[in-house]
């Protein structure tokens, strides 16, 4: 039913695991599609009272998007990419259940966002994060937006124009990961909060994140615009293409002499 | 390219512009701030240029905001006259399309604090303060409100606005307003260092982001310097400001009178 994802409910309690391990659980338009159904599913099935997103293996929640897509990607179609994405947030703005991000290892990019959209955060030492767009030629809109609503202009800032991976301890530190355990102990916290909210009136909860939703809503549809706008710019000048096969070409060097 | 108080150099890619009033703490008077501002412009639209790191001379402040010699003798019917020249400088920084390196030497106070948040990556030395104490000058903070609020959020924002005490420079770094802090014998490299590394970044990347990352801050500003207008038009013409102002300078006199006694 999923190529991409594995997903099981247990109880009240709905699980994602994003699971294309060997490609550090990146994704491309298929599994965006597919995380975006499994959400809208989960959101439907009334029995389902919290859902837990995690990444299959130890490396990596995800690392965002696959930029084997992206390399080839013309000026329009960078323009209908953005467009993707407001189907798989949406997904997750929608939710009226709370969304528990379990963090077993590094979000970058587009997943960092993914994460920074769910309600709560558990991670370790490992669960590095980031916004690294602007490293591979990519502007980025979106991230700065819900970065900016956490954690300010400063740091906002200094996070996007670096392209800077955080370490899990800083995130901790400047509240982007709520709960932090051992590497061995986050699914089960995640499990623990998950138990813990799923047992609250749903009504409220329901309520409440429609709230979030709708005072939000404003600034995610400003900022798609601005994706929009940005990325067909980009494109079109070229940069990023060529940014991602010399990441293409480097890395293939390294794996040749290694 | 040297004028008596903004210094120029060029290093590779990196503009580096230095306040250079020492002697008056680097404050902003009319002829700095249009310095300021076009030197801004320029780098803006000079292909040679892909990062700028702002500083100030001396070691005692990054730049202690307006200069009080010259707004305690404003005329309160020049008072929109005024607020449009600080309009044209905040608007070059906002409007600047490469990313800018702000290295506090010292105390930044008032539009010098405005100026080092309207930068984007700030490091510090230990000594240096960061303060907007424009209530204590009898004037209301409006862009500073605006920008202490896109920094810190609403709660640290107020209080150190209505307070107007001074964030040593250890506060700034733990609630993010500053990302290091430098000895201040190495400050000027790290700032190159910085610049540097921004300035190897893809171009177009760098120029789109930054355009969006300015486009919410410019509108606020705009906004919050039309308040301003009003706000600060209506403080002058109540004579309050002008004379707290001398009131300050008049017993800065004084200390320095008997100090030298």
């Amino acid at each position: 039913m999923y190529e991409f994802l594995k997903v099981d409910t247990k109880d009240a309690i709905g699980t994602i695991t994003l699971d294309r391990p060997e490609a550090m659980n990146a994704w491309h338009s298929p599994m965006r599609q597919e995380l975006a159904r499994a959400l809208n599913e989960m959101n439907q099935t009334e029995s389902v009272r919290a859902v837990i997103m995690t990444g299959a293996g130890e490396r990596a929640f995800s690392a965002g998007q696959d930029l084997n897509e992206t390399k080839s990607f013309d000026p329009e179609r960078a323009g209908t990419w953005v467009e993707e994405w407001r189907a798989l947030y949406s997904a997750i703005r929608g939710m009226r259940k709370p969304l528990i991000a379990a963090l077993n290892g590094v979000a970058a990019g587009s997943a960092f966002q993914v994460a920074l959209q769910c309600d709560i955060r558990v991670g370790h030492a490992g669960s590095r994060m980031g916004q690294p767009e602007i490293n591979a030629g990519i502007a980025s809109t979106l991230g700065p937006w819900l970065m900016k609503e956490m954690l300010g202009l400063s740091r906002t800032v200094e996070l996007v124009l670096t392209g800077r991976m955080m370490d899990g301890e800083e995130c901790h530190r400047i509240g982007l990961i709520h709960y932090y355990v051992e590497a061995g102990a986050v699914m089960a916290k995640a499990r623990e909060i998950a138990e813990d909210l799923a047992a609250k009136p749903p009504v409220a909860m329901r309520l409440n994140k429609a709230r979030f939703e709708e005072v939000t809503r404003p600034g995610f549809e400003d900022a798609l615009a601005a994706g929009s706008r940005t990325q067909k710019e980009a494109y079109e000048s070229g940069e990023p293409q060529r940014m991602m096969e010399a990441f293409f070409a480097e890395r293939a060097k390294r794996k040749s002499t290694a | 390219m040297i004028s008596e108080t903004l210094s120029m150099t060029q290093e590779g890619p990196v503009r580096c512009l230095v306040l250079n009033r020492p002697d008056r703490l680097n404050a902003l008077d009319t002829g700095l701030r249009r310095r300021v501002a076009d030197a801004l412009n320029e780098a803006s639209d000079d292909g040679d240029v892909r990062a700028l790191v702002l500083t100030g001379a001396g070691e005692r402040a990054f730049c202690a905001g307006q200069d009080l010699q010259e707004s305690a003798e404003i005329d309160p019917a020049a008072g929109r006259h005024w607020m449009a020249s600080w309009k044209a400088y905040f608007q070059a920084l906002c409007a600047c399309k490469k990313p800018i390196v702000v290295a506090l030497n010292g105390v930044a106070a008032g539009a010098g604090l405005q100026t080092a948040l309207l930068g984007d990556l700030r490091i510090g030395v230990a000594q240096a303060r960061l303060i907007m104490a424009e209530v204590d000058v009898g004037l209301p903070a409006i862009t500073g409100s605006f920008l202490l609020t896109q920094h810190l959020g609403a709660s640290r924002a107020m209080e150190l606005l209505l307070s107007g005490r001074a964030m040593p420079a250890e506060e700034a770094r733990a609630v993010g307003l500053l990302s290091e802090i430098v000895a201040p014998d190495l400050m000027a490299g790290r700032a190159r260092e910085l610049a540097q590394e921004l300035a190897a970044k893809p171009p177009c990347a760098m120029r789109l982001t930054l355009a969006n990352l300015r486009r919410s801050i410019a509108e606020g500003m705009e906004e919050a310097e039309d308040a301003a207008v009003a706000y600060q038009s209506e403080a002058v013409a109540t004579g309050e400001p002008q004379k707290v102002m001398a009131a300050f300078l008049a017993r800065r006199r004084d200390r320095a009178a008997g100090s030298t006694r």
